[in-house]
């Protein structure tokens, strides 16, 4: 399958990437800088086409679905999702300090999907509960979600390093604006799951352990959004919040499917 | 008391963070029918104290629901306290000639240009008229205000949410209290109308018959699951209607509403055997049927199915009859796949004579085959509540896009004659998203800038 083959690519060119912000970093010269930005889009790019390649592929071998259906799909899928945010962050706001955070995340995903033995990278058949029009956008606004907070933990962790340079505000305000994205994808990403839980399972709501840990994550992220909206709260609380926040997200993500069992299960494999 | 307390936004956090820590405990604690297992382990006191807080089903509980409840008369309090300060706000007028707001504003809103005062009045106008319904204007003997303001809506989006928050509960309650869910498993061939609903040991019945008429099942090369499907037949008084049940495409019939859920085989009430007499060298095939004794030919041998297991100690399905012979009765446990049995079963087990199918002498049973039906797990369920939930859904989301995407602008422009040049700036305030708001600054001050060379 080439589209693995390009996807495994594309671990190494996210390595290449991280390295070239690291270099802008300690070098400080501009070059390496635009080096970065431009590989950046560059391996993205091709990020997308292996994305394609494997829906294209998947009719090919005859099973014909979208390429967001297991965990292997999901990881790539997640990877893209922190990148195209990263890189629409750059180009509005010319600030490339935090390439070197956000892209070695993108890299470490990438390269779980890619490498881990326990992953498994094959075009699967889709089980019938799958096959739904609900299931594209429901792991698109998921994803989108699950990567604006990935990308708002990075930005909370260099606030916590840097809370007194001068652009630590900057940073407080990104990172809100990746929350408020976050959010709002979550939201969509829990009505869609819901909607569709409606005609598949029968219930719009069972609280299946999946279903109720991105109930808690949104709780956690509304309790943010209020503090920070009404009570004034800024910076460092934030910050802890957020990261409390990705944590919830992480264990919605993997650790309901390794440590909880449930409706969501076929994620698994 | 009561009104301060609930108008706080600090018991909404901690509302929040309080129910963000009990779903956490319902998916740790095991939840409804996984309960049991976990319960049996439990200490005696610790269960009871687990049962008494109704940690088994701590979604389902009175204080969970009273959580949120509060949530709730938080939401509402809130709500009401703060709107009429936010209509006000929306609807007060800040001064037109106001002067404030153009301190320390940046160089590129303001623009100096030699023309004659009205002739620029009159394109200002006409410039913010293209963007604005409402201009409002005030004229001093050195200088001109105008002043406009776009999406007061702004505001209404959290009211919004809130809202939303409390359709959607509100179509949870309809749907608990009108509403049922339940399953019930439906062999093809089968006619069935009592139901067993989720969560309780009770069962209904509905005011219909739903018949199987045929169940049908794909598999992929690797043996998973493709497609399936139940051919239903709904049967009320002399109405009947078919209906083919997909999964992802639930069917209604009489406002309730099915749900290929899951499908399985099972066994039925019948076997078909082998006995061998080894003595004579004979052998017998028959249909047996559960609890119908059969003799076997020339003997006075009585052979009786006392039952069909589907899955006999993980070894597959397995018939277990009744030899009596000569007022003697002898039990014999026989497998329809006897190398499945041997690989699973302990040796010690397969030994003891009552897994020998030949341990009765002189004969020897086989079990020819165990006829399966296939049956069809449907879910069904009655919901009143869920245009309701819709709705909340809907709304919610377009108030998050109102509260976080939109924002409440003021703009105002001044023009100032400053000897024999105008000095006109654009200025502006905004309750969120002030990157937004100076780009809207920019792009009108651009305007003018344009409009002014012509």
């Amino acid at each position: 399958m080439y589209n693995t083959q390009i996807l495994s690519y594309v671990t190494f060119g996210y390595f290449v990437v991280f390295f070239a912000y690291l270099l802008m970093m300690v070098a400080k010269k501009e070059f390496f800088g635009k080096f970065a930005s431009f590989l950046s889009i560059f391996v993205f790019i091709w990020h997308t086409v292996g994305i394609a390649l494997r829906w294209i592929e998947s009719y090919k071998v005859g099973l014909g679905h979208a390429p967001f259906s297991n965990f292997y799909e999901s990881l790539i899928f997640f990877g893209w999702a922190i990148m195209l945010l990263y890189i629409i962050m750059e180009q509005k706001t010319k600030i490339k300090t935090f390439g070197a955070l956000v892209t070695p995340i993108a890299f470490l995903i990438m390269a779980y999907a890619s490498f881990s033995p326990s992953v498994n990278s094959k075009i699967q058949p889709l089980i019938p509960a799958l096959k739904s029009n609900w299931l594209v956008a429901h792991v698109i606004t998921c994803f989108m979600g699950y990567a604006a907070f990935g990308i708002s933990m990075a930005l909370s962790i260099i606030y916590l390093l840097k809370e007194k340079s001068k652009i630590a505000n900057a940073i407080e305000e990104l990172n809100y604006q990746m929350i408020i994205i976050g959010f709002v994808m979550l939201s969509l990403g829990i009505i869609t799951g819901s909607v569709w839980a409606h005609y598949a399972w029968g219930s719009y709501w069972s609280w299946d352990p999946k279903e109720t840990w991105s109930l808690i994550t949104w709780l956690i992220y509304a309790a943010l959004i209020h503090s920070r909206m009404v009570r004034g709260w800024r910076g460092k609380k934030i910050a802890i919040l957020s990261i409390i926040g990705f944590l919830c997200v992480l264990f919605t993500y993997l650790g309901v499917n390794f440590l909880l069992s449930g409706l969501h299960s076929y994620a698994k494999s | 008391m009561f009104w301060n307390l609930f108008k706080s936004v600090k018991l909404a956090v901690f509302l929040l963070i309080t129910l963000a820590v009990v779903a956490i405990i319902g998916t740790v604690i095991p939840q409804g029918e996984d309960a049991i297992r976990f319960a049996m382990k439990l200490d005696p006191k610790l269960f009871q104290l687990f049962s008494t807080l109704g940690l088994f089903d701590v979604y389902h509980t009175l204080w969970f629901r009273a959580l949120l409840g509060l949530l709730c008369l938080n939401l509402i309090v809130c709500s009401l306290d703060r709107f009429p300060k936010t209509w006000k706000r929306i609807k007060a007028t800040p001064p037109i000639d106001a002067n404030k707001v153009f301190e320390d504003i940046d160089t590129d809103q303001i623009i100096r240009i030699k023309i004659d005062f009205m002739e620029a009045v009159k394109r200002i106008r006409s410039i913010l008229e293209e963007r604005f319904k409402h201009i409002k204007s005030k004229f001093n003997n050195n200088s001109a205000f105008f002043y406009v303001e776009e999406g007061w809506y702004s505001h209404m989006g959290v009211y919004l949410v809130h809202l939303s928050i409390i359709i959607i509960l509100l179509g949870g309650i309809i749907g608990s209290i009108w509403g049922f869910e339940g399953y019930m498993n439906i062999l093809e061939g089968e006619k069935k109308n009592v139901l067993r609903l989720t969560r309780k040991m009770k069962f209904i019945r509905l005011p219909f018959f739903v018949k199987l008429n045929k169940f049908r099942v794909e598999y992929y090369q690797n043996g998973v699951p493709k497609e399936y499907e139940s051919e239903l037949l709904f049967i009320q008084d002399h109405k009947q209607v078919k209906k083919r049940l997909k999964v992802n495409h639930p069917v209604t019939f009489e406002g309730i509403t099915f749900y290929q859920a899951s499908y399985g085989v099972s066994v039925g009430n019948r076997v078909y055997i082998k006995i061998i007499n080894n003595a004579l060298n004979k052998t017998y095939e028959t249909e047996l049927f559960i609890g119908k004794p059969y003799r076997i030919p020339n003997s006075k041998v009585i052979i009786t199915i006392l039952d069909i297991k589907e899955d006999f100690a993980k070894a597959g399905p397995a018939v277990i009859l009744s030899v009596k012979k000569e007022d003697k009765e002898k039990k014999l446990i026989l497998f329809k796949d006897i190398q499945i049995a041997k690989k699973r079963l302990p040796v010690p087990m397969l030994n003891s004579p009552i897994f020998n199918p030949s341990s009765i002498r002189p004969y020897t049973f086989i079990v020819k085959d165990i006829p399966t039906k296939y049956y069809s797990g449907l879910q069904v369920s009655r919901d009143p509540g869920v245009p309701l939930v819709w709705i909340g859904f809907f709304i919610l989301i377009f108030g998050l896009v109102i509260t976080f995407f939109t924002s409440h602008r003021r703009i105002w422009v001044r023009i100032l004659k400053k000897g024999d040049l105008l000095e006109i700036s654009v200025a502006g305030r905004s309750n969120k998203d002030p990157v937004s708001l100076s780009k809207r600054i920019k792009e009108i001050a651009k305007a003018i800038k344009e409009t002014s060379y012509v």
